[in-house]
Order: C-alpha cells, then structure tokens, then sequence
C-alpha cells in the first residue's frame, strides 16, 4: 500500500516536482531568513563572542548591551578580585575613537584595551602579526573589514588616534559588530590616550571562575559581593538580544519575514497537495472501491505528505546552507544557523504538511468509491 | 530518464540535510584567544585584592634638597650608586662663602689683635717719663719747702726781713708742687696698672664674637657638599653641574636605604575588613603570574587615605578611600624595583559568609 501510494506520488513529474521544490522553497526561505536574522542578532554582541575565554561578565548593574557601557570605578577590579571563587579578573576598555589614515579618510573605529599584562579578551584569529606584538610602543591591531575600511592598512601603517600615533602591528579577523566598525585593539593603559578623556575607563571587568564554580554562581557572588553586575557571557549575550528585540525593529521585520516565507511555501505545498490529491481522487476510489478502508487512505496521504516535506526539507536546508556557507566568516553578510534552527524548521515543515494533508483528507475521506465507475 | 526525479529529489534532499547538518553541527564558535599571558590568579581560597607598590625599606624615598640657593658644581654620583653614610652627592657653589669667610677671618684676627693690645698693656716705654715726671715735681716740691722753710726761720730771727706777702706766695707753691706731685704720682700708677679688667673683658667677647661669626660661614661651607644621609642607594640624580638649586623643596637627589623592599598594598574600603589579623599574601608582577612574591606582613596603616589614581588623568576625581597594608617583600624570585606595580593577594575571610551573618535577625530589629 505504502509502495502504491509512493508510485502515485512519484507518478506524475510535473506535480511531484512542483509539490517538492514547493516545499523546499519554503524551507529555504525560513532557513535563510532565520539564519540571518540570528546572525544580525549575533553581531549585537559579537564582542562576547570574540572573548570566548570569559566566562563572566562585571559591569554596571543597568548596562543592557555591550555597546552601551557606563565605566565602572578603577577600585570596583579590586574588590572583584577579592570574591571568592574568582579564578582571575582584569579590565577592559571599551570606547569609540576617530582613527585617520595617512591619507586624511577618517573613520569612527571601536577601540578595545586589553589588560595591559595579560592581553585577555585579544583576538582569537591573527591574520598577519602576533598579539604580542601589542606590546610594543603605540601598537594597534586592527581588524580585517576595518583595516579595508581604513584604506588598505598593512602592519607598519600609521594612524591617528585621538590626536596620537598608533602603529599598526597585526590584522585580526573577528566576527563582525552590528555596526560594522573598525576594531581597534589596544592595551589598557594606551587606550586611554586613543580615545577623548573620560573619568574612568572601566567599562567591564573579565573574569572566569575557579574550577568548581559554575559561572552562575560566580556572577551571583559578584553581584551580591560587590553590588556590581555580573552575567556569564551566554546570558550577557541574551540580555543583549532581548534588549535588541524590544529597542529595535529587527526582530519584527525578519519575524514578518520568516512568517511571509512559512505562507507562502503553505499556500505553494497546501495548494499543490491538493491538487495532487484532487487529481488522484479516481486512484483512491479504486482502491475504496477495491476494499482499502479510510486508515488505509489516510496512512497513504500522510505518507505522501511527509515523504514529500522530508525532500523539501532536506533540499531547503541544503540550499540554504550551501548559500551561507559560501559567505565568508567576518564577511558582510551576517549569517549564522543554530542547529536549533534546523530542528524549528523540520518542525515547521511537519506543520505545514499536516496542514495540507488536512485539507485534502477531507476531499479523500468523503469520496463516494462509485465515482471511479462515472 | 523517466524515473530521474525520484531517484534524484530523495537523493538530493538526503545530500541537502546532511550537508546541512554537518556543517551546521561542526560549526563552532571561533576558539577563544588564549591571552598572551595569563592573569593573576587568586591563590587563596578566600582572599582579599590589593594593588601594590614597591617602596624601599624606610617606607619612604628621601628627596634630598639644596640648604640654600646656588650654582651646583659638582655632582658626585649617579642614579644606582650604592653610597655609604656622608658620601658627598652634590655641591654648590662655595666662592661667595670662601669670601665672606675671609672677611670674618680679618675680623676675627682684628678682635684677637686688640685684645693683646689690653693684654700688653702697660706700655713699658710710658713709665720711665712718668717716673722722671713724680722725681721732678718732688724736687720741685721740696725745693719750694725749703724756701718756705728758710724764710720762716730768718722771719722768727729778725721779723720784717722778708716781706710777709713773699713768704705767703712761697706757701702756696709748695702747696700746688705737692698736688702736682700727687697727679704725677696718680698717673704713673695709672700707667703701671696696664688694662682695665672690663676693657679686657669686652675684648674677650668680641674675640669670641668674631670667632662664632667665621663659624657661621665654615658651617655653611660644610653644607654646600650635600650629603647622604645613611648607607643606601641613589635612585635619581635630578641636578646638573651649573645648574642653580634653588633652596627648599627635595628632590634634587632622590635616596632610597638598602635592604629587602617593601610592598604599599592598597585596598579598597569596601574590603578593608576582610583585611584581620597578620594576614598572608602573594605577590606578582604585572605580566609575569606564576612569579609568586612571599610577603611578610608589616603593620596595616591605621589612618586611610584617599585613593591615589594610577591613571595618570589628574582630574580623576577620587571618590573613595583606600587601607594601605605593608609588606615586606621575603623573596624575589623576580628583580623587583622601587616604584613598580605589584598584584598583590591576601589571605582572607569570607565576605559572603560575614554579609551573610550581619543579615541574620539576631543583629537586631527588621524593618
């Protein structure tokens, strides 16, 4: 029975290569609009991802996202430092500065200070140079789109920091901010000169637990320890994403999206089913006819249904990955699929099948068998 | 080519999903940067933060400065010499002491010269003329006797032989020769008893006088070569032959004292009493770890003190009030220099567990 409702399925090309790419569309589109949407979203707290070595976050209690940062107090690192269970704790800066090329082109750029012994929070991926090489006098690196951005700096470049000479000595790659700015890392001490003065230049405090602390119970510590706020990164990243969410239009643009792709490949896959069902009405009857009883006709529509969605989905996702796949990391398009994104949309496709199954059961299981002799 | 489409849409759709899920599955986030070199960790199982700075062994440097203004024109050491007590480091210039030295010298040699004059005195030549002197005025007095003498006596033989009036005049010059013996005799013993006893006194002092004020300018001399005040070492040279030091004011030569450094540990007020007891610490150097630095305890300063900010923006307000600790620095597994930073980390108890028993309603009423 399974095999007759396979070669029925398979019987017509036209409507099984429509009913398919129908699905598989559809599957695209939610794949890719997803998968850009989260990684938009990524970029938003894109530099927690670059320090994937800190496990905990201290900064200001009301702080939301990364890039909107109320310094803490040079002293706050100390009294930090002293809470139990901190296996290590060092400062980094956080600011914008005006960085100039030679040729006068000026930019804004993100400038990061790294702790000025430790150099935590450094890039993970060197392109040209070494991160120790941030050690040297007036030394800067930069990442890869800002160094474009920048005209083409090449290690041994100049620019201009805040009216101050920082020497180019590395380009990095790492993931992209959400506003597409240079990054300009530098130590601690120096950064201080790169951007206009401010009273304290503590914008967060990195930190990671002893072994046998879980990071959560570090952050808790902190905050009741100190008063401070403290997040692991995943749930600074979070906050991060909730904050963007609700401040901004992003989520219910993409989310319109997404849902504009789930209709249409409904309307495609529904309409076709249909269709295809409709148009198989007299193969049905025969079968009623010869005996076949509704769960028999039911397994067989379903069958065809969920045959149908596992090949658009499998085709979807693949395309879809194949298209973000073929975008370089740390390149423009912000792209990024979590497995959880996959599963959503297997999901999705279940949803969707079981919707279009529904509507054409209906027309299956009325069927009056003596059509097949009309 | 009739069956095509469904051998290859599964096939696809196979290929499709698992390309998916293994690029997806594989993806990782990018490795985290291993810093450069790893930060200082807490050694203790509870421990109280400070940041430290290395200061030598009297707790403070010694800023040397000029007693008075002047050209400097010599300068003995340099920054790093190990120096012994009085070593001379500097000196300014001495010529105008050299000078006023000299005029107090004569000064001193004027007073000294007077006071031999009273000393010699009396003049040996003076007295003879004065002796001649009383032997006249006797003769001449003895002479005027006789005469009065002579004439009493032929007066008493034959009266109206010498007129009455002569004989009168004759006994008044005796008279007058007698008192002019008498000042002749007054001044030769005048003479004879030299100087006055508060004459040579006053010379005295002034000698006495003279010689304090040559003092004065031999002790200022003295104090033209600066020098050190102990054994210890020269961390800065802050002065240059011909420049003029200006008085008051250190720093000219900056003096540390030998011996093994001490720590300056700030700690910040909020965790000042976890600061209890003699409490252990480790120390390390900024960029160096697994240096460990043992520390032994000093004292804690009892007064606290505003912070000093190590940012250098001197329009950091300060805004909180810091307890130093003191440290003595036991081992240097590192060379460690005055001035430099230390992380320093000490043994403490648990701030949870004290906020904790403060909380409990034992304490007093809830609100």
């Amino acid at each position: 029975m399974i095999y007759v409702a396979w070669r029925m399925l398979v019987g017509d090309r036209v409507k099984y290569v429509s009913l398919v790419l129908g699905l598989a569309f559809a599957i695209m589109l939610i794949t890719q609009q997803g998968s850009i949407f989260i990684g938009i979203m990524r970029r938003t707290y894109s530099m927690l991802t670059d320090m994937g070595a800190v496990r905990v976050w201290v900064m200001d209690a009301d702080v939301q996202t990364p890039d909107d940062v109320k310094p803490l107090k040079d002293p706050d690192l100390l009294r930090v430092r002293s809470v139990p269970g901190i296996a290590w704790a060092v400062p980094l800066f956080k600011g914008q500065g005006r960085a100039r090329t030679r040729h006068g082109e000026f930019q804004n750029a993100m400038v990061l200070g790294l702790d000025s012994a430790s150099l935590m929070g450094g890039p993970s991926e060197m392109l040209e140079g070494r991160i120790t090489d941030l050690y040297r006098q007036d030394a800067v690196i930069v990442d890869a789109p800002g160094a474009l951005r920048l005209g083409g700096l090449k290690i041994g470049d100049v620019l201009e920091l805040n009216d101050r000479r920082a020497e180019v000595v590395g380009i990095c790659r790492t993931e992209r901010n959400f506003q597409s700015l240079p990054v300009v890392y530098t130590t601690y001490s120096r950064a201080q000169g790169f951007v206009p003065a401010e009273r304290h230049m503590l914008s967060f405090i990195l930190t990671a637990p002893q072994p046998g602390v879980s990071d959560a119970e570090l952050a808790r510590r902190i905050r009741a320890n100190t008063g401070l706020g403290a997040l692991p990164t995943d749930e600074f990243g979070w906050r991060t994403v909730r904050w963007y969410t609700r401040n901004t239009g992003i989520a219910i643009n993409f989310g319109t999206t997404v849902l504009l792709g789930f209709f249409v490949g409904l309307a495609i896959a529904a309409q076709t089913f249909y269709t295809f069902t409709h148009e198989n009405l007299r193969h049905f009857a025969a079968l009623k006819a010869m005996g076949a009883g509704d769960g028999k006709l039911v397994t067989m529509v379903l069958f065809q249904a969920v045959v149908s969605g596992l090949m658009g989905y499998g085709i979807g996702v693949g395309v879809a990955t194949l298209f973000g796949r073929s975008a370089p990391r740390g390149g423009p398009l912000a792209w990024h699929t979590p497995p959880e994104l996959l599963y959503g949309a297997f999901g999705l496709m279940l949803v969707l099948v079981s919707i279009a199954s529904v509507i054409s059961l209906r027309k299956v299981l009325t069927l009056e068998p003596g059509i097949v002799f009309k | 080519m009739a069956r095509s489409p469904r051998i290859v849409f599964p096939a696809l759709a196979l290929a499709g999903a698992a390309f998916a899920f293994y690029t997806v599955l594989t993806a990782q986030d990018p490795t985290p940067a291993r810093p450069a070199v790893s930060p200082p960790s807490n050694p203790y199982a509870t421990a109280v933060s400070g940041s430290g700075i290395v200061v030598p062994p009297s707790e403070r440097n010694v800023e040397l400065g000029a007693p008075f203004a002047g050209v400097v024109t010599s300068v003995f050491v340099k920054a790093g010499d190990p120096v012994e007590a009085d070593a001379p480091l500097f000196q300014l210039d001495e010529r105008p002491l050299q000078a006023e030295l000299r005029t107090r010298e004569a000064a001193l040699a004027a007073a000294l010269a007077r006071r031999e004059r009273l000393r010699a005195l009396p003049r040996p030549e003076e007295v003879p003329p004065l002796v001649a002197r009383v032997s006249e005025l006797e003769m001449t007095l003895a002479d005027w006797q006789s005469q009065v003498r002579r004439m009493e006596t032929a007066l008493e033989k034959n009266p109206g032989s010498v007129a009455g009036d002569d004989l009168e005049r004759r006994r008044w010059q005796a008279k007058a020769a007698g008192q002019a013996l008498e000042r002749a005799r007054a001044e030769l013993h005048l003479t004879r008893a030299g100087a006055w006893a508060p004459d040579l006194a006053q010379a005295e002092a002034e000698v006495l006088q003279a010689e304090a004020a040559a003092q004065v300018v031999r002790t200022d001399l003295e104090r033209a070569r600066v020098r050190a005040p102990g054994p210890g070492v020269v961390l800065e040279v802050n002065v240059r032959v011909g420049e003029y030091a200006q008085a008051g004011g250190g720093g000219l030569v900056v003096f540390g004292d030998r011996g093994a450094p001490l720590v300056r540990v700030d700690v910040d007020e909020e965790s000042a009493p976890l600061v209890q007891g003699r409490p252990k610490a480790l120390g390390t150097l900024r960029g160096f770890p697994h240096h460990r630095f043992p520390l032994e305890f000093v004292r804690i300063e009892p007064y606290m003190k505003p912070k000093r900010s190590l940012t250098g923006d001197n329009r950091e307000r300060v805004d909180t009030r810091v307890l130093q600790v003191l440290f003595r620095i036991a081992e240097q597994p590192l060379p460690v220099y005055v001035g430099q930073q230390m992380d320093v980390y000490m043994e403490g108890p648990d701030r949870t567990a004290i906020v904790e028993a403060g909380s409990r309603p034992s304490t007093g009423e809830g609100r």
